[in-house]
């Protein structure tokens, strides 16, 4: 036994096994994942478009039509959200969806900065702006000049709220810079990623301007923003602020079918999608058949057809909507024998996601113009109608094949459309009503927007159910989530002060119609 | 020479001898004494007689050793004889021969005649019958000895007639047995009361004397591990260690646990699991998850196929050492911050021999605890207004001409039950004629219940151990484990081969390994949660007016198909549940199949080097290496896979490492009263994971499951994931030992880590514990003789932390759009630095009235700090997390733990263990700014679809579950009585206008903490000869958790919960509030009989959103195990032949649990991804009682 040679062995063991940390740095190399900024801009934008667009599709199906009463989940008692029973855990989702959508595109845009790709720095602003005015008509006040610096040296983790005022503003200068970005006529290196406009400059170019139209109407209720004469200065001036012409530009994902490039309903079945639990509303059903004073169901929407599906156990074989908000005794019976979303058309792999269309830009046309923010006078105003009607019926009209007894919709019905009981222009009374009911049937299935447009407007007029929570309040807001309260609290109670109430979902938000009248 | 006469082992004796016989010649050249002399002597030795001669005459003397120590005395008076003659005087007065030749006179002890002399045997055992091995059994005045072989039994050839046998071994009372002509010995050992110095494994495989430990160890047996089967040996420590808590989450026959000692310490609920650690090496023990989701309403629902640390095989184990406190376990740095638990596996004999053993169990488990179901009214949800209807039956197709709509429901609010009355049910149509027969309504006692099985599990073990005398022992053992579960087609088998062998390389060089390889097969393992994928979510939401052969039926007649289930204008008009979100138990069961294959080999192989006296250097290398492919299929027309489910997933994890430890014992210092022992070594880990999972959410062709059956345009899910992580230490102690009173242990350990930055990634921590032998200080032993030993400890520890690997830097997530990415949630620190847990520990440790009593008492306290964990930002900051260093978690208890043995005689004895702990942790602290009202759901953030959470709130006790309750008048509400009194109505429920009670308007009530205050257990223990009966029970309290099946089965009508009222309603005990206008508030008591209790019970008593009404206390008291067994008595073993032992025992589990906890276990939780989370539980299955049998046999 030669000890000293155990000793030299364990020596040099210890000396090289032990002690070495040399390679340290090797092998703590993720070999896994990308190191942030180690990619092209290009990289971040097919999931941002993509998953973006599915997103908004979950969305219009899980909170705008229950809010706003296409549809009530009666099915049941697991969802409420017909009855607002919406908790922190939804008002944190619904943050941070809208919030990380932005952040991705705040960073695909600074990519594109460092890389120089000028197309990808315009689309990456116009995505910003369409989920951060989400965001703010969400919940008001947001974080915006300050938000997003978490990666930035010394960037903040409490952020300054911006009124909401102060956001609009920011948002309409960040698409006045997007708009410029476009002016100088970017190529899209890759147009096969483009699943919206296949890398068709001029076309997105339209999206921002129309998105600047949807965003001013939006706050058209307060004189400050002076909306009027931007409208009119855009209209004026179509080369510098070309927006949609016709459903041809219309802000539409589409799915190729192929994974990952799929509608996110595309294998939701029957049973998930509608018939166990979202029933369309007594309002969508109201507002698109015609019923005589005998109640024979005379004549429909011709879109009913289409986004919607008679229930097959309805021995009556009539459209039958449920009731919003009902209470529990009632709901059974409410629910009996009404009628479901069209699966066919909705839960497929190509079925598109729509962020804009045509059909908005001449409803927020006909608004302005009835209004006098525009020129035009009524006159104008029905002309816009028109042509807001025929586009959002053309637009259906190509979902109509995909039905189970396929449905099409030809010139001839539009024009009896139009001159219906339920279109008519010469026989609305009220024609801002008759603008903001149609307007709000266009946007069904178009993300949140009727439901921010029934807070700016009023219509279409709803009725609560007697069933509902938030003392029978519908959500004018959704309540700041437990995150922000708990780690920036103090300038989200800023922000509230300046909203004027508690953190709750009965506090107005600013360009809403029950903030500017008080009521 | 005859040295060979002397005994090998005294050879200086030997030495002494030549030495004598040289010097003895050089004397005897030198002079010419008398060869004559005289002799008187008074009681004198034969040795003190024959060193006369050699002094007074000129022959030398040499006698050996055993001559020496004749103890016989004589008086004797010789005069002027010779040499010659005085020896043949002598020969006859003691028993020797003698030589003398060349003047050298050698004297040895007589050899024994065969009339005189005796081969003896015997078998030495405890009091409990059990074999000891290792024995010292020498004749007395002899050096004729053995020891006992593995069996207690030894033989010992030339004993002489009138000899004693000395018995002796370590911790039992010696005792000396006269031999009196007797040839068969059968001795029982008793255990030496005043016996102190008992060992334990610590930290490192160190075997330490327990009285030198300044911290506590818990010692429990193999025996207690491997008596009882079940599906997770770790099921048979729960209950025993004082301070060791496990969850489970009743999800299937692997059964996982979650072992945490002394509470979570981790603000990431996956890192506070003990670390496991087998033969001194740890292994990974934790459980890889299927898919990083929940148990509730996931399609893709986790299925439990095992923690790592169940893969030991229990009847390998020797025993585990349960070490509590960081202090305990400091040696193993980074991962000990949550204490160990040491396995220490068993080794070959240690004597000459073979022996061989057979181990056999077979058990019967069923399952019980069912619900307590109401058996009054079947399925409807129209109070019975109209006649339920499976079928839409028409005219023609009646068998009375009748037409009859549908009208059926999965909820029980229907029709009162009446044989008399008849209806169409699932088993009214006749499948041949497509004819309707009504049915009698009545309830089916099957309904439920009819799915389960007798569970059977077997277990054989053969075990060899052998020791060639040379000093090689080897020990293999090979197990067969099969397991038939409680639902069908559910189970698993595993085999398990295990060797040990140490031999010596040289004299000075021992080599020593053990290795074990395990299998685990399973051919479906079953999905748990509430999810259509588990069968149990059918039983819940089954009919009671259908018998489960109505399934069965459905399922193995093949009518659960496209045609039955697709809408086609009935919506799913064929299916026992008629729905496209219908479901089938037994196609669940064998269909939706989730495999399980796994190997896995972990050991380690060592060279112990002798390098001088008191220095020993060890090297090891240890491997733990598992390799595991598993699939999951659902079939087409499964709730959220309409088009079938493929997965396969591959893990692979290795974990290398590789020791050495040099150790050196001081002989006694200053004047005997100090020693000294220090060890220093180091340790290389290297740690590598692999998992690949390809998902496919849906299928090409029906029924084919494999990765490459996809639909057009369809990608598989890919994930693959390859970490590798390395950390080498240095490390050392010092145990100081002043008199056998006093005792200090000093470590320190310095780790290195690949997984944080330079700066970062070298950390220093230490340890101390002292201990004082209060019984030797006090000398108590004279004052109160009643104190065997008295020990009071105190410990201190700082155990630093790393984090995973490749977490300093940002990494994209990554997207299925080829080169797609998105920003990752969680902005990474580079500059992090490791975790810090400080703890300290005080004790008292005692023995009384000769080891009748036993009490070991444990105080502690440990703090938390500096965890790396991510704090939750805002998203509109740029990320929703960011990893810092911050937050505090403090965790301060009580442990006791006693022995009583109030009965001990030679054939009775009654023994019984306590143990008690209570542990309170503490949100101390979370980051900076972070608004104290608002909870933080640590990673524990359990949620029933955003219903009921649990959640920590700062400064307070954590995880409290947090749901909505019933609204209650406020404090100083006033009502006025039909007397015209004034009641407080202060905490009244405030019931509306229906005669509902209110519910809050969001879920954040305080319902229940989780932890519950204390756990106890009890093990009692009477032997009575060779039977002894042995019961164990455990106990906690303070407890609770929301239950999904309770609210499953009682919104639903389903349980006797619902029986009030129907249906003529019931008044909700509460008040009314009526706004005045002028805002304040009035009371008046309730009178309104509910509008519809149907409504009451689905909506406001038992619905999910209720999470005051489903959440209940999970204390209980459990008899967890009873078992009897038989020692066949020796005497019968041997006139079988060959059999040395035979024992026989008969088990069984679960026998009673007393618990308010309604549906099932109250030990419960779901399993959420790796983890088990407590205080939810998500549609569990059934506990069981276990009946088991057991033989084994040594030959």
């Amino acid at each position: 036994m030669n000890t000293i040679k155990v000793f030299f062995m364990a020596g040099l063991l210890a000396a090289v096994v032990f002690g070495c940390t040399t390679d340290f740095e090797e092998i703590n190399k993720n070999p896994n994942s990308t190191v942030v900024n180690d990619i092209r801009a290009s990289g971040m934008f097919e999931p941002l478009l993509y998953d973006g667009a599915n997103a908004w599709l979950n969305y219009t199906w899980f909170w705008n039509d229950e809010l706003v009463q296409f549809t009530a989940f009666t099915g049941g008692v697991t969802r409420q959200e017909h009855r607002y029973s919406i908790a922190d855990a939804n008002w944190q989702s619904t943050w941070n969806m809208y919030a990380g959508y932005a952040n991705d595109a705040a960073h695909m845009y600074d990519l594109a900065v460092e890389q120089d790709d000028k197309s990808l720095q315009a689309i990456a602003i116009t995505l910003k702006v369409l989920h951060m005015a989400n965001l703010t008509d969400m919940y008001g006040d947001i974080p915006y000049a300050e938000a997003f610096q978490i990666r930035t040296p010394g960037g903040t983790t409490t952020p300054m709220f911006d009124s909401q005022k102060q956001v609009y503003d920011e948002m309409f200068a960040d698409l006045e810079a997007a708009n410029a970005l476009y002016a100088t006529g970017p190529l899209f290196a890759k147009p096969s990623l483009d699943g919206m406009y296949g890398g068709d400059m001029a076309k997105w170019r339209k999206f921002n301007n129309s998105l600047y139209l949807r965003l001013l109407c939006r706050v058209s209720g307060r004189a400050e923003m002076g909306v009027g004469a931007r409208m009119t200065a855009m209209l004026n001036d179509a080369g510098r602020y070309p927006v949609f012409a016709s459903n041809e530009d219309n802000a539409t994902v589409k799915f190729s079918g192929n994974d990952p490039y799929r509608n996110r309903f595309a294998l939701t079945t029957e049973g998930e999608f509608t018939s166990s639990g979202r029933k369309l509303a007594q309002q969508l059903i109201k507002m698109t058949v015609v019923t005589d004073v005998g109640g024979k169901q005379v004549y429909e929407d011709p879109r009913l057809a289409i986004i919607g599906k008679k229930n097959p156990n309805n021995t009556a074989g009539i459209w039958k909507g449920t009731v919003s908000g009902v209470t529990l005794e009632a709901q059974s019976a409410a629910d009996a024998g009404t009628s479901w979303l069209n699966t066919a058309v909705f839960c497929r792999a190509t079925a598109p996601s729509y962020l804009m269309d045509y059909a908005e830009v001449q409803f927020i046309l006909a608004e302005a113009a009835l209004k006098g923010y525009i020129a035009g006078g009524e006159a104008a105003a029905q002309g816009y109608y028109t042509k807001a009607i025929t586009a959002s019926l053309e637009k259906w009209g190509g979902q109509g094949q995909f039905s189970a007894t396929p449905v099409t919709v030809t010139a001839e019905n539009i024009a009896t459309f139009l001159e219906s009981a339920l279109a008519s222009w010469d026989g609305a009374t009220n024609k801002e009503e008759l603008i903001g009911n149609q307007k709000y049937l266009a946007l069904f299935w178009v993300g949140m927007e009727a439901y921010h447009e029934y807070r700016r407007t009023g219509y279409p007029v709803l009725t609560i159910g007697a069933g509902t929570l938030n003392n029978h309040v519908l959500p004018t807001r959704f309540s700041y989530p437990v995150t922000t309260m708990a780690t920036n609290g103090g300038h989200a109670q800023e922000a509230l002060d300046r909203m004027g109430g508690p953190n709750t979902m009965t506090t107005p938000v600013w360009w809403s119609k029950q903030a500017i009248s008080g009521k | 020479m005859q040295l060979s006469i002397i005994h090998p082992k005294k050879g200086w004796i030997g030495i002494l001898f030549v030495l004598l016989y040289t010097l003895s010649n050089v004397y005897a050249q030198g002079g010419s004494p008398s060869d004559y002399t005289s002799i008187s002597v008074k009681e004198a030795t034969l040795a003190e007689i024959l060193k006369m001669i050699d002094n007074q005459t000129s022959y030398a003397v040499a006698y050996s050793n055993d001559v020496a120590q004749l103890e016989k005395k004589v008086t004797l008076t010789i005069s002027n004889t010779s040499v010659p003659e005085i020896l043949r005087t002598l020969a006859g007065l003691f028993p020797i021969d003698y030589d003398v030749s060349n003047k050298l006179i050698s004297v040895k002890a007589k050899v024994v005649r065969k009339e005189d002399q005796a081969s003896v045997k015997g078998r030495v055992v405890d009091v409990h019958g059990e074999p000891l091995v290792g024995v010292n059994i020498i004749v007395k005045g002899t050096s004729i000895g053995t020891i006992t072989d593995v069996d207690g039994a030894f033989r010992l050839e030339s004993v002489p007639a009138d000899g004693v046998l000395v018995i002796s071994f370590v911790g039992m009372q010696p005792q000396e047995v006269s031999v009196n002509n007797r040839t068969d010995f059968q001795i029982t050992l008793e255990e030496d009361a005043a016996m102190m110095d008992e060992v334990v494994v610590t930290a490192l495989n160190l075997t330490r004397e327990q009285k030198a430990l300044g911290y506590s160890v818990t010692k429990v047996s193999g025996d207690d591990v491997t008596q009882t089967v079940s599906g997770n040996w770790l099921n048979n420590i729960s209950g025993k260690v004082a301070g060791l808590f496990t969850a489970q989450a009743g999800s299937g026959p692997s059964g996982s646990l979650r072992v945490t000692l002394r509470g979570d310490h981790s603000l990431n609920y996956g890192k506070n699991e003990a670390l496991f650690v087998v033969d001194g090496v740890p292994i990974s023990s934790g459980i890889t998850a299927t898919n990083t989701v929940s148990n509730y309403a996931q399609g893709d629902a986790p299925v439990d196929f095992g923690n790592g640390a169940s893969d030991i095989n229990p009847e390998d184990i020797e025993s585990v050492s349960v070490l509590k406190g960081a202090a305990a376990a400091a040696l193993y740095g980074s991962r000990a911050g949550n204490g160990a638990i040491i396995i220490t596996t068993k080794s070959g004999r240690k004597n000459k021999g073979l022996g061989v053993t057979v181990s056999s169990t077979v058990s019967f488990e069923k399952a019980g605890f069912f619900p307590d179901f109401q058996t009054e009214y079947g399925n409807g949800s129209d109070v019975g207004m109209r006649e339920y209807a499976l079928w839409d039956v028409s005219a023609n197709a009646a068998a009375d001409g009748v037409a009859v709509p549908r009208n059926y429901s999965r909820y029980t609010f229907g029709e009162k039950f009446d044989a008399s009355k008849t209806r169409y049910l699932y088993a009214s149509k006749d499948w041949a004629t497509g004819k309707y027969t009504k049915l009698p309504w009545t309830y089916k006692d099957d309904w439920y219940s009819g799915l389960f099985q007798t569970g059977v599990t077997t277990d054989n073990t053969v075990t060899v151990t052998g020791n060639n005398g040379a000093g090689t022992s080897t020990r293999f053992s090979a197990t067969s484990y099969t397991n038939k579960w409680i639902l069908p087609n559910t189970g698993f088998d595993k085999q398990t081969v295990s060797l040990a062998v140490t031999t010596p390389v040289t004299d000075k060089i021992k080599l020593s390994t053990k290795i074990n390889y395990y299998h685990k097969k399973s051919d479906n393992m079953p999905s748990g949660g509430y999810d259509e994928s588990n069968p149990m979510y059918a039983l819940v939401w089954g009919f009671n007016v259908n018998s489960i052969n109505d399934w069965k039926n459905e399922y193995f007649q093949g009518r659960y198909n496209y045609r039955n289930w697709s809408a086609q204008g009935e919506n799913g008009q064929g299916l026992v549940y008629p729905s496209m979100a219908g479901f089938n138990p037994y196609r669940t069961l064998y269909e939706a199949l989730s495999t399980q294959d796994r190997d896995r080999v972990f050991g380690n192989i060592g060279l112990s080097f002798d390098l001088a006296k008191g220095l020993t250097l060890d090297l090891r290398s240890a491997l733990d290496w598992y390799d595991e492919f598993r699939t999951q299929r659902r079939p087409f027309y499964t709730t959220d896979y309409v088009n079938g489910f493929y997965r396969e997933q591959t893990v692979r994890q290795m974990e290398n490492n590789n020791d050495f430890m040099l150790r050196y014992s001081s002989p006694k210092l200053a004047d005997n009263r100090l020693s000294i022992s220090a060890m220093f070594g180091g340790n290389n880990r290297v740690e590598e994971y692999y998992n690949y999972k390809i998902t496919l959410d849906q299928l090409g062709e029906e029924g084919i499951y494999h990765t490459k059956n996809l639909p057009t345009g369809v990608i598989p899910g890919l994930t693959n994931s390859r970490s590798k992580k390395v950390v080498n230490s240095f490390y050392g102690m010092t145990s100081l030992n002043w008199t056998d009173m006093y005792y200090l242990d000093i470590t320190a350990r310095n780790d290195w880590t690949s997984t944080l930055a330079p700066g970062n990634w070298s950390y220093l921590y230490l340890s101390a514990a002292g201990s004082v032998l209060l019984d030797e200080v006090l000398d108590l032993h004279s004052t109160s003789p009643w104190v065997d030993m008295l020990k009071a400890r105190v410990s201190w520890a700082n155990v630093g932390n790393d984090t995973d690997a490749y977490s300093l830097d940002q990494y994209y997530s990554s997207t299925a759009y080829p080169g797609g990415s998105t920003l990752p949630g969680n902005v990474p620190n580079p500059l992090i630095e490791p975790e810090n847990v400080e703890s300290w520990e005080a004790g008292l440790e005692g023995k009384f009235f000769q080891n009748r009593v036993a009490l070991d008492l444990a105080v502690y306290h440990s703090s938390a700090t500096n965890q790396i964990f991510n704090i939750n930002l805002d998203q509109i900051t740029g990320a929703t997390g960011l990893t810092i260093n911050a937050g505090e978690i403090r965790n301060q208890g009580v442990e006791v733990a006693a022995t009583f043995v109030p009965v001990k005689t030679r054939n009775l004895t009654w023994s019984f263990d306590v143990n008690w702990s209570k542990n309170k942790n503490t949100l101390v602290s979370v980051q900076d700014g972070w608004d104290p009202a608002v909870p933080l759901r640590t990673n524990m953030g359990t949620t029933i679809g955003d219903r009921v959470f649990v959640n920590s709130y700062l400064g307070e006790q954590m995880h409290i579950i947090y749901g909505k309750g019933f609204k209650r008048a406020p404090e100083g509400a006033t009502y006025v009585d039909e007397n015209g009194r004034t009641i407080n109505a202060s905490g009244m429920h405030l019931v509306d206008a229906d005669g509902y009670p209110v519910l809050d308007d969001q879920p954040d009530r305080r319902i229940g903490k989780v932890t519950p205050d204390w756990r106890g257990g009890m093990v009692q223990r009477v032997r009575y000869k060779n039977l002894s009966l042995t019961a164990t029970f455990t106990a906690q309290m303070g407890g609770h958790a929301y239950s999904v099946t309770n609210f499953a089965l009682s919104y639903q009508g389903k349980l006797k919960n619902s029986l009030e009222g129907r249906y003529d309603g019931l008044v909700h005990p509460g008040v009314n509030a009526i706004t005045n206008t002028d805002g304040s508030v009035a009371y008046t008591k309730n009178t309104t009989v509910t509008n519809s209790i149907q409504t009451y019970y689905n909506s406001m008593m038992w619905g999910r959103d209720n999470a005051e009404m489903n959440t209940f206390s999970t204390s209980f008291l459990k008899m967890r195990e009873v078992r009897l067994d038989y020692q066949v008595p020796a005497w019968l073993c041997s006139r079988a032949g060959i059999l040395q032992k035979v024992s026989v025992g008969a088990f069984a589990t679960n026998l009673f649990c007393i618990t308010k906890f309604p549906q099932f276990d109250p030990e419960t939780g779901m399993l959420n991804g790796s983890n088990i989370q407590q205080g939810i539980e998500s549609m569990a299955f059934p506990m069981t009682r276990t009946y088991g049998f057991n033989v084994q046999f040594s030959f």
